[in-house]
């Protein structure tokens, strides 16, 4: 059966290709191709046997069935305890089955398997942190995306996602003119109420370099002027880069580690490039995790550290008003007790 | 009989036990790949080894870590299974005069009483391990026939050791029951799920290095992953 022209295991990488899937509302006619995709078992147990070893070829084997793992996983607990959302059946249910199998498994194995990966497990890592032998099977889910985006068995938003690194090196269509032309707009509308206020483009050597996510631009600018003159405030010698200036990864959320590589190293090329001190983040968590904890293997860096110290925005928020460079209005403090959602 | 289970097969059982897990052990950490696993291990030695050894040593402790005070049930269940499973094999008296006469090397011994209640208290939790099984919906989903296997091999040598020291029926039949128990159950380690016996150590000892180098050990967290 040939593949389909929308749901097919070629990554999308082109323009074009972006705006043709987008153009199928819903993904109507993707998931429609998706029913007769093929399964390619031979390709998907080769690149099982070369990349599955010792921790998680271990991990399935010992898990002992104690179940510790349900109590600790939310989708377990907001499904009213299905013991379908067991982590540990979620993983030895697909991957596990696929591997005893040796990758023979066909097209409804396969959707049945994208569906447990991408709406039964965010890759949370709770799991792996209550399990007595410490099995991560949020790790494992990641693992098994990789597998099945190979396969072209990918949600429909998430190819998307994908191709958008691959064309823009962003989650979004903003390219690089369109990131500085609207950080620079907004800088300008704020610059009356903070004088002085710029956003130094591609300075070299700077204390820091800041990265955004490509959303910020497209739909809420403000949050730049915000960082600006938050920046500014708190007298940061800082810049943005013109190129590798977006720090998410819709691609890892995809499986696509060819695309994960490609959009970490567009950052890295800019921290080599300006030489900044230091990388802060925006306030993302994935971006956090795809550019400066996971980026460093995906682009093949043996020390797991990107080219230049790299922290999330809130570290450098508590850093800044622990030393005093911002300072809040006494009179302002929140009285109330307040809880932070991790 | 008796002469046969405590010859050959002795050292035979022995012997696969211990190069069984010696070699699994080896080869575990062999197939470990910062690449492939995403781990720095070999960049932070320092902070891989910190990580493993909390890791590893929080988890030995009852209620050591979050994972067993939000599940006291199966946290009481557990400890009562594996002290006893661990401790009664290793420093039972009968044991270690076994193991003078046979190796020359004998480890401390348990106090007789208190070798009484470590082994009941095996079977009592292993009965309930049993029970949980065929109760609660969210460890019947995963439980298969392999499971109750393991479990039949790791209870048989308390339960014939039990008929033996009560001396219930013939003494010389339970006897070598019993060894022979052992012994498959000796057998049994390092080609079933009985390798956590060691591969627990591996297994804790990855992911401590994985959270101590990668996912915020090196920022100085004391949780306990």
């Amino acid at each position: 059966m040939p593949e389909g022209t929308l749901c097919n295991k070629t990554p999308v990488d082109t323009a074009e290709g972006i705006t043709t899937l987008l153009s199928d509302t819903s993904g109507d006619t993707y998931y429609q191709e998706m029913k007769e995709l093929e399964v390619d078992s031979d390709l998907l147990w080769k690149t099982i046997q070369n990349t599955c070893k010792s921790r998680m070829k271990t991990w399935l084997e010992i898990c002992a069935h104690c179940g510790m793992c349900a109590e600790s996983c939310f989708l377990y607990l907001v499904n009213g305890r299905d013991p379908k959302q067991v982590p540990a059946y979620k993983i030895q249910s697909t991957l596990g089955e696929i591997i005893k199998r040796k990758g023979k498994v066909d097209n409804q194995f396969m959707r049945d398997t994208m569906e447990v990966a991408w709406a039964k497990c965010t890759c949370c890592n709770r799991c792996g942190i209550y399990c007595p032998h410490g099995i991560d099977t949020g790790i494992m889910f990641g693992y098994l995306r990789g597998l099945l985006y190979q396969q072209g068995f990918v949600p429909w938003e998430l190819k998307i996602g994908a191709g958008m690194h691959r064309v823009y090196r962003a989650q979004m269509d903003v390219t690089d003119a369109d990131f500085v032309d609207t950080f620079e707009w907004m800088v300008e509308e704020y610059e009356d109420d903070y004088p002085g206020l710029t956003v130094p483009v591609d300075k070299e050597g700077a204390d820091i370099m800041y990265t955004v996510n490509a959303r910020e631009v497209k739909h809420y600018p403000e949050d730049l002027a915000e960082a600006a003159i938050l920046f500014h405030i708190a007298g940061e010698n800082w810049t943005v880069p013109s190129k590798g200036w977006e720090e998410t990864s819709l691609a890892m959320f995809a499986g696509d580690w060819a695309a994960c590589k490609m959009q970490v190293e567009s950052v890295y090329d800019a921290m080599e490039r300006l030489k900044p001190k230091r990388m802060i983040g925006t306030e993302c968590g994935h971006a956090h995790r795809a550019t400066v904890i996971e980026g460093p293997y995906w682009a093949g860096r043996k020390n797991g550290q990107p080219p230049v110290e790299s922290i999330h925005y809130v570290e450098w928020l508590a850093e800044a008003l622990n030393t005093g460079k911002l300072k809040i209005d006494p009179s302002k403090r929140i009285k109330e007790p307040v809880t932070l959602q991790d | 009989m008796h002469d046969l289970l405590t010859g050959i097969f002795f050292w035979s059982a022995l012997g696969i036990c211990l190069m069984g897990m010696l070699v699994r052990f080896i080869m575990y950490f062999k197939g470990l790949s910062w690449r492939l696993d995403r781990v720095a291990y070999t960049s932070y030695p320092g902070a891989g080894f910190k990580g493993a050894v909390r890791s590893i040593y929080k988890w030995l402790i009852p209620f050591g870590t979050y994972g067993w005070r939000t599940q006291p049930f199966i946290a009481v269940v557990f400890f009562g299974f594996h002290i006893g499973a661990v401790l009664i094999p290793l420093f039972l008296l009968g044991h270690n005069l076994f193991l003078k006469e046979k190796l020359g090397i004998s480890f401390f011994t348990l106090n007789a009483a208190f070798a009484d209640i470590l082994t009941w208290t095996v079977v009592a939790s292993a009965f309930f391990l049993v029970l949980r099984r065929l109760v609660l919906p969210e460890v019947r989903i995963m439980t298969t026939l392999y499971d109750y296997f393991i479990l039949a091999i790791s209870i048989a040598p308390f339960v014939t050791g039990l008929f033996a020291r009560y001396q219930i029926g013939e003494y010389s039949f339970w006897l070598n029951m019993h060894i022979f128990c052992g012994e498959l159950l000796l057998i049994a380690i390092p080609f079933t799920k009985l390798s956590h016996v060691f591969l627990f150590f591996a297994s804790r000892a990855q992911l401590g290095m994985d959270f101590g180098i990668k996912r915020g050990g090196m920022k100085g967290t004391k949780m306990a992953w």
